[in-house]
């Protein structure tokens, strides 16, 4: 049965975190990373949060094939220009690296879900070195839901084993159907038929690439690099508006002038579809991780589709493109916000919670609140890392609030 | 009685880059220095897009000087083959004007700043951006 222990936070926790990339444990209000309090799970509690993010990821992989199918992109408020390149993405599978679903869970209904962060998420390092730290000299018996960092590794490995340098790439025409039925096999799926042969072969350079100043966004991209040397890749950093176009060679070159044909972003697709170089993505020369496909499950838009296609299932809320169907009380969330940002709380027709942003001109959609748990004043949102299709691992985030937002608390988690 | 479960943590986490972090692993590459006929260089003076510095031929090619490829058994130097390495008492030089004009062009080939502007839009007094 799930618990909330206050605990004593070590004297030197900031030291600590920060000695294993979390600098950015505290903002202006407060400590991000809280230890001052942990969750304790039950093994099967564990075992539920786990199985329910494995249903959803390919129940929002079934989902996103509905959208191309039937042409829904107006209902994900997705730009044309976006369309091709998601399809080739989508025809080629393109690696994908990993995603968080959030998710509503109190121990006694089933785990629903709130969304999936499936194209920038962070909290990484948090959830996936930090509090495995802390496991390790608080609760040394006790187990985690965590094998992010061993899974993010396996991935990167994987990938590696899988790619070959493919000059050609920018004239290949779309690939193999939709229904091919290798499409998004896990790595268990894929155990012992990966074919190692191409281990000989020297695999290209990945680049790691956000935004200049925020080290958050830096920490996480430095950890995926992390992982990615861990896996024998080779890796290179480049700011995002570092990125150049080679106008003769027509390709994406770094700060070397050496291309970039592989580059992990930690920046939304949506943004790069407003900026000049998005004219260039159409020529598929850069492969981004996360790919474009992922665009149709990192958007809320998917949310009302994945009710559509399978109502009242145990693990979803119900959720529509209009308030209507949900009577007075709903959760009106923008198709592409981030961070809480725009969510209103809305009972009985009256907004009880809401948090500002830039957010909403892409269009909302109207979800069902979760009943969420109360653990001394704090609600809990439980995210459930997949990590190349599976899932790997989990970091609570709690507030006084019931939309998380950017300032809500990381809390530490064990299982007996 | 023994828990016969597997473990769902990670069994070990080694840091190679998060823990020994340095300044050049987080700022990446730097803006290199634009060249100048005024100006000397030594062999294998590095130019992005340009290539390496060749003292003797006072001009940048694609491969290092006096490089050596073993599937040819030759050796590059001054953006030709050789059976044996190039031998030469001029180890710095200026480049040429025209060689100055060649990576000139290679700079102006590529165009930087078309991603990353929606960002700023997006960043004014918030502690994180656009994290979910």
């Amino acid at each position: 049965m799930m618990q909330r222990h206050p605990c004593q936070p070590r004297p030197d926790w900031r030291e600590k975190v920060e000695s294993v990339g979390l600098t950015f444990h505290s903002h202006d209000d407060g400590p991000y990373w809280d230890e001052s309090a942990a969750y304790e799970l039950s093994r099967a509690e564990v075992d539920e949060l786990e199985a329910a993010a494995n249903r959803l990821h390919f129940l929002c992989i079934d989902a996103a094939e509905a959208v191309i199918k039937n042409h829904w992109w107006p209902r994900l408020g997705i730009c044309e220009a976006a369309i091709p390149v998601i399809m080739q993405s989508w025809e080629r599978d393109d690696f994908s690296l990993y995603g968080r679903f959030d998710l509503a869970y109190d121990g006694q209904s089933p785990p629903k879900l709130l969304e999936y962060n499936a194209d920038t998420p962070t909290a990484l390092v948090e959830a996936a070195v930090a509090q495995w730290f802390w496991l390790r000299e608080l609760h040394p018996h006790a187990d985690q839901f965590n094998s992010i960092h061993e899974r993010l590794i396996a991935a990167w490995r994987r990938l590696a084993g899988t790619l070959v340098s493919d000059p050609a790439r920018c004239e290949r025409p779309f690939g193999t159907p939709l229904s091919d039925p290798a499409r998004f096999k896990t790595p268990t799926d894929r155990a012992g038929t990966e074919p190692g042969a191409s281990a000989a072969r020297q695999p290209p350079t990945i680049h790691f690439s956000c935004v200049k100043d925020l080290a958050e966004d830096e920490m996480t991209v430095l950890y995926l690099r992390d992982t990615c040397e861990q896996a024998g890749m080779q890796t290179k950093s480049v700011f995002i508006d570092d990125i150049g176009w080679h106008r003769r060679a027509k390709h994406f070159v770094d700060l070397d002038h050496k291309r970039i044909e592989r580059a992990f972003k930690l920046y939304p697709w949506e943004w790069l579809w407003q900026e000049e170089f998005s004219a260039h993505l159409r020529a598929g020369c850069l492969q981004f991780i996360e790919p474009a496909w992922k665009m149709l499950l990192s958007n809320k838009g998917l949310l009302p589709v994945l009710w559509e296609l399978f109502p009242g299932h145990p693990n979803l809320l119900p959720a529509y493109e209009a308030a209507e169907p949900l009577g007075g009380s709903y959760v009106r969330k923008p198709k592409l916000s981030r961070e809480g940002s725009n969510v209103s709380w809305v009972e009985g027709g009256v907004v009880v919670e809401e948090n500002g942003g830039n957010y909403g001109e892409e269009g909302f959609v109207f979800q069902a609140a979760a009943t969420l748990p109360v653990f001394d004043g704090n609600h809990p949102v439980f995210g459930v890392w997949v990590v190349d299709h599976e899932a790997a691992g989990l970091g609570i985030r709690e507030d006084t609030r019931r939309i998380t937002g950017n300032l809500s608390r990381f809390v530490p988690h064990y299982f007996v | 009685m023994a828990n016969l479960s597997p473990m769902k943590r990670s069994k070990s986490i080694r840091l190679v880059l998060l823990g020994g972090l340095s300044t050049a692993v987080l700022t990446g590459c730097a803006p290199k220095p634009s060249v100048s006929a005024q100006n000397v260089y030594t062999n294998n003076f590095y130019v992005p897009g340009a290539g390496y510095y060749h003292a003797p031929f006072r001009s940048w090619y694609a491969l290092p000087y006096n490089h050596f490829d073993a599937q040819r058994d030759q050796f590059f130097y001054g953006g030709q083959w050789g059976g044996q390495p190039f031998e030469s008492i001029t180890n710095i030089s200026s480049p040429t004007a025209e060689a100055v004009q060649l990576v000139e062009n290679s700079r102006t080939d590529v165009s930087r700043g078309g991603f990353g502007g929606w960002s700023s839009g997006h960043f004014g007094g918030s502690w994180s951006g656009f994290h979910a």
